[in-house]
């Protein structure tokens, strides 16, 4: 009679190590995630097509890597900073001005550009002790104008009853900035005038301490501080700011910003950001449904701070399918240096200026829903969201784009 | 600032009290044993749920807006800001 | 639900006793640390309880009577139950299609009482439609039954409660624990100087009150299948509970009761089942196995 007890050990100790969740774990040791993001602004602005992949396995009982690639496809065109140029006097050079490409006669206050960007992460979490994970990465990322290279660590440390978790964590960065024809611009330089210097360079130091709590058997909440100092060249070298001067006729009070001369923005050498950031996951109801809600308060040296909602709701549908609304809400103050134009009265020129819409004052929101289920053994994903955004002073003052995002994630 | 602040709250309080039973339970600390960690394991409770969706989303609102930073230390830097 | 527990002290361990899973349930614990033994009592008997809840087959608000009143639909499981199911499906398979958790609607005709109401073969062919694991539609963690069908986790949840809770307790507590749900036991180590906790077995022809022999257990698990009590008699044949699945039929010449020692109390209890199973060829079955075993 044929001997079954090796495969009955095999089969019980499956089940008995903590049922299929943790025998998948054994069987399936390749975990392979797969995305495809169309990212779509209104008016033919920015349009980024995204392909991402992310292989993450154990190669030992202790030891998970992760691999991380990312393909950007970005073009469009996109606000220069300068005001709309119908009653421009300046002429203005397509090569230096558009956004890292070729500008073909579009308005000068909005330049075409078209990029590749290639990125690449490596991680590896390595188990020290049952309740102690020590995570290493390193990433690098390359476009035509910008190539940036980390590294990082990070330590999870478990209480005894693994009811909390404590983590600290620390990352370097290193970019390099400059423009498609090489260098960067002369910060508050006229554009005419084109002088340029060497590349930017930019070192960052981010660290952040949190800790996860088990609140109860359906919830889960977290904590962090993060902080993040930034020295070097943090100007954008194709934003430009315009020098006006208000024309109009006071009998129709109709007035218009006429520009008399450009140059390029200019931005301090360094910048400490402080975020504050708490979630939360909550099952609750028959059906199990899950909130997650998180909120984030950012504050840094340049006067900016924000407040930024995040909350999802997932429905579980039956048979593994769900429908996850998500809304998230952001506002943020101006940098201290925003302005929507130099005026043209005859003082000399601040020391820092830009107009880039993104350091404006602004409000915004997204809204929209995410619809999972069980694929060929693995989960689709796909999502659909409207994103809304307002800004209080710059020449365009307003961005809306459509964010469509497929994903399918399996195990080998 | 303020008027928005005020927003805020208000979102906050909107949110909690469509899901009145799911706030007042969610705050309520108790310890939770190690066998009774089914619902903590499930995919859709971890912090993260949708890591590409959160992986995708920190890009475009790093490069929309000024404010960043709060979930980990890491990723990859890009010339979109 | 009131849950009542008895904790007794000996020279140096203490007897932790409560009812579950409809059998009486014992902790042993190697300590002189009465907070200790009282912890683990706690979790043993939280643990068996919530097994029992979640799995049995007589309660309308758990996972299996969700999927045996599903009318046909799909069901989708939790990965406790879906590990459940894949282990049967493995059992299923190794003991070539004789234990299957489907067989359970058997019962509606065979009544193991003592008496002779042995059911008409017609009775057992209009059943046996109704049983069979390849016609269940697994594809973890989605389950889908044929109208009409049923499963039952009883042959495996005890032996699975026992080493859940072993486990458990180890997490906790570095004493030894000897955990013994209804004479399925296991331990994960030996008592104090490593001596080995000494397990009776049963004479099923006296049952309860002579012990065939002492079972010397350092680490790792025993079960015993068979019911001394559970039969029926008809014509001077003894028909016993163990009911081939294949046939709706009683297996014939199957021993009266087989006990093995395993790593585990769930591998001693299917080796066991599967010895059952055999019928007559039960001795052979567990000799090709080489484990200790006793079979009656």
């Amino acid at each position: 009679m044929k001997s079954i007890k090796d495969k009955l050990s095999i089969a019980t100790c499956t089940l008995l190590t903590g049922g299929a969740h943790q025998a998948q774990a054994i069987d399936n040791a390749w975990d392979l995630d797969t995305s495809y993001l169309y990212y779509g602004e209104a008016d033919d602005r920015v349009t980024v097509n995204k392909a991402i992949a992310n292989l993450s396995g154990d190669i030992t009982d202790n030891d998970r890597v992760t691999i991380n690639l990312v393909l950007d496809t970005m073009s469009g065109a996109t606000p220069t900073g300068a005001v709309e140029s119908e009653t421009s006097s300046v002429t203005f050079s397509s090569a230096s001005g558009a956004g890292g490409s070729t500008a073909t006669g579009g308005a000068p206050d909005i330049a075409d550009f078209s990029d590749t960007r290639l990125g690449f992460s490596l991680s590896w979490e390595q188990t020290i002790s049952r309740l102690r994970k020590l995570t290493y990465g390193g990433n690098l990322s390359v476009e035509k104008d910008y190539h940036s290279y980390g590294a990082n660590a990070t330590l999870n440390q478990d209480t005894e009853d693994r009811g909390t978790t404590y983590t600290a964590g620390l990352a370097v960065t290193y970019d390099e900035i400059f423009t498609k024809t090489g260098g960067t611009p002369d910060p508050l330089g006229r554009v005419e005038d084109g002088v340029t210097f060497g590349d930017g360079e930019r070192y960052t130091y981010n660290a952040i301490v949190g800790v996860s709590k088990v609140l109860n058997k359906k919830t889960v909440a977290q904590l962090n501080y993060n902080i993040t100092y930034s020295d070097g060249y943090h100007t954008d070298p194709y934003k430009v700011i315009s020098e006006v001067r208000l024309v109009g006729d006071s009998e129709t009070n109709a007035f218009a910003f006429a520009e008399t001369d450009r140059y390029y923005e200019s931005r301090p050498g360094s910048r400490l950001r402080h975020a504050l950031f708490t979630s939360m996951a909550h099952q609750y109801g028959e059906k199990g449904e899950v909130v997650h809600l998180s909120y984030r308060y950012y504050f840094d040296d340049w006067d900016i701070s924000a407040h930024t909602i995040d909350l999802t709701h997932r429905t579980p549908l039956g048979l593994g399918r769900y429908i996850e609304p998500h809304f998230r809400f952001h506002m943020q103050s101006s940098a201290e240096f925003f302005m929507h134009s130099i005026l043209d009265d005859g003082s000399p020129l601040p020391e820092f200026a830009s107009a880039d819409y993104r350091l404006d004052q602004s409000t915004g929101y997204t809204i929209g829903a995410e619809y999972g289920q069980p694929w060929k053994g693995g989960n689709l994903r796909i999502r659909l969201e409207q994103m809304e955004q307002n800004f209080e002073d710059a020449e365009y003052d307003e961005n809306s784009a459509l964010i469509f995002q497929v994903s399918y994630q399996k195990l080998f | 600032m303020k008027p928005l602040l005020i927003t805020i709250s208000l979102l906050i309080i909107l949110s909690g009290c469509s899901l009145k039973d799911a706030t007042i339970a969610a705050f309520k600390s108790e310890p939770v044993q190690p066998w009774e960690r089914d619902i903590l394991a499930r995919d859709d409770m971890q912090l993260e749920p949708d890591p590409m969706r959160a992986f995708v989303d920190d890009h475009i609102y790093f490069s929309k807006e000024a404010a960043t930073g709060g979930k980990g230390v890491g990723g990859g830097g890009c010339g979109c800001n | 639900m009131p849950q009542t527990s008895d904790l007794i002290t000996r020279d140096d361990y203490f007897i932790g006793r409560f009812t579950a899973m409809a059998c009486p349930c014992e902790i042993l614990i190697s300590t002189n640390d009465k907070k200790t033994a009282i912890h683990a009592l706690e979790i043993a008997q939280a643990e068996a309880t919530r097994i029992e809840q979640k799995f049995s087959r007589y309660r309308k608000d758990n996972i299996i009577f969700k999927i045996n009143n599903s009318n046909g639909t799909t069901i989708e499981v939790d990965e406790e139950t879906a590990g459940m199911l894949d282990f049967a499906n493995q059992c299923y398979e190794l003991s070539d299609k004789k234990f299957d958790i489907t067989s359970g609607v058997l019962r509606e005709i065979w009544k193991f009482d003592g008496s002779n109401n042995i059911p008409s073969k017609q009775q057992v062919m209009d059943i046996l439609p109704r049983i069979g694991w390849n016609k269940i539609t697994w594809e973890n963690p989605f389950i889908t039954l044929q109208r009409g069908m049923e499963i039952d986790l009883g042959g495996i949840g005890k032996e699975y409660a026992v080493d859940q809770t072993t486990q458990i307790i180890h997490k906790t507590i570095t004493d030894s624990v000897l955990v013994n749900f209804g004479g399925d036991i296991a331990t994960l180590s030996p008592r104090k100087n490593n001596t080995p906790w000494l397990i009776g077995v049963d004479d099923p022809e006296n049952t309860g009150r002579n012990a065939l022999g002492q079972i010397p257990l350092l680490r790792g698990g025993l079960a015993t299948s068979g019911d001394a009590r559970r039969y029926l008699l008809k014509d001077g044949i003894r028909y016993s509970h163990i009911l081939d699945p294949t046939t709706g039929w009683p297996v014939p010449d199957a021993p009266r009761s087989v006990t093995v020692v395993a790593n585990t109390c769930l591998e001693a209890g299917m080796l066991s089942t599967f010895a059952m199973l055999e019928g007559n060829k039960a001795k052979e079955f567990l000799q090709a196995q080489d484990v200790q075993f006793w079979c009656a």
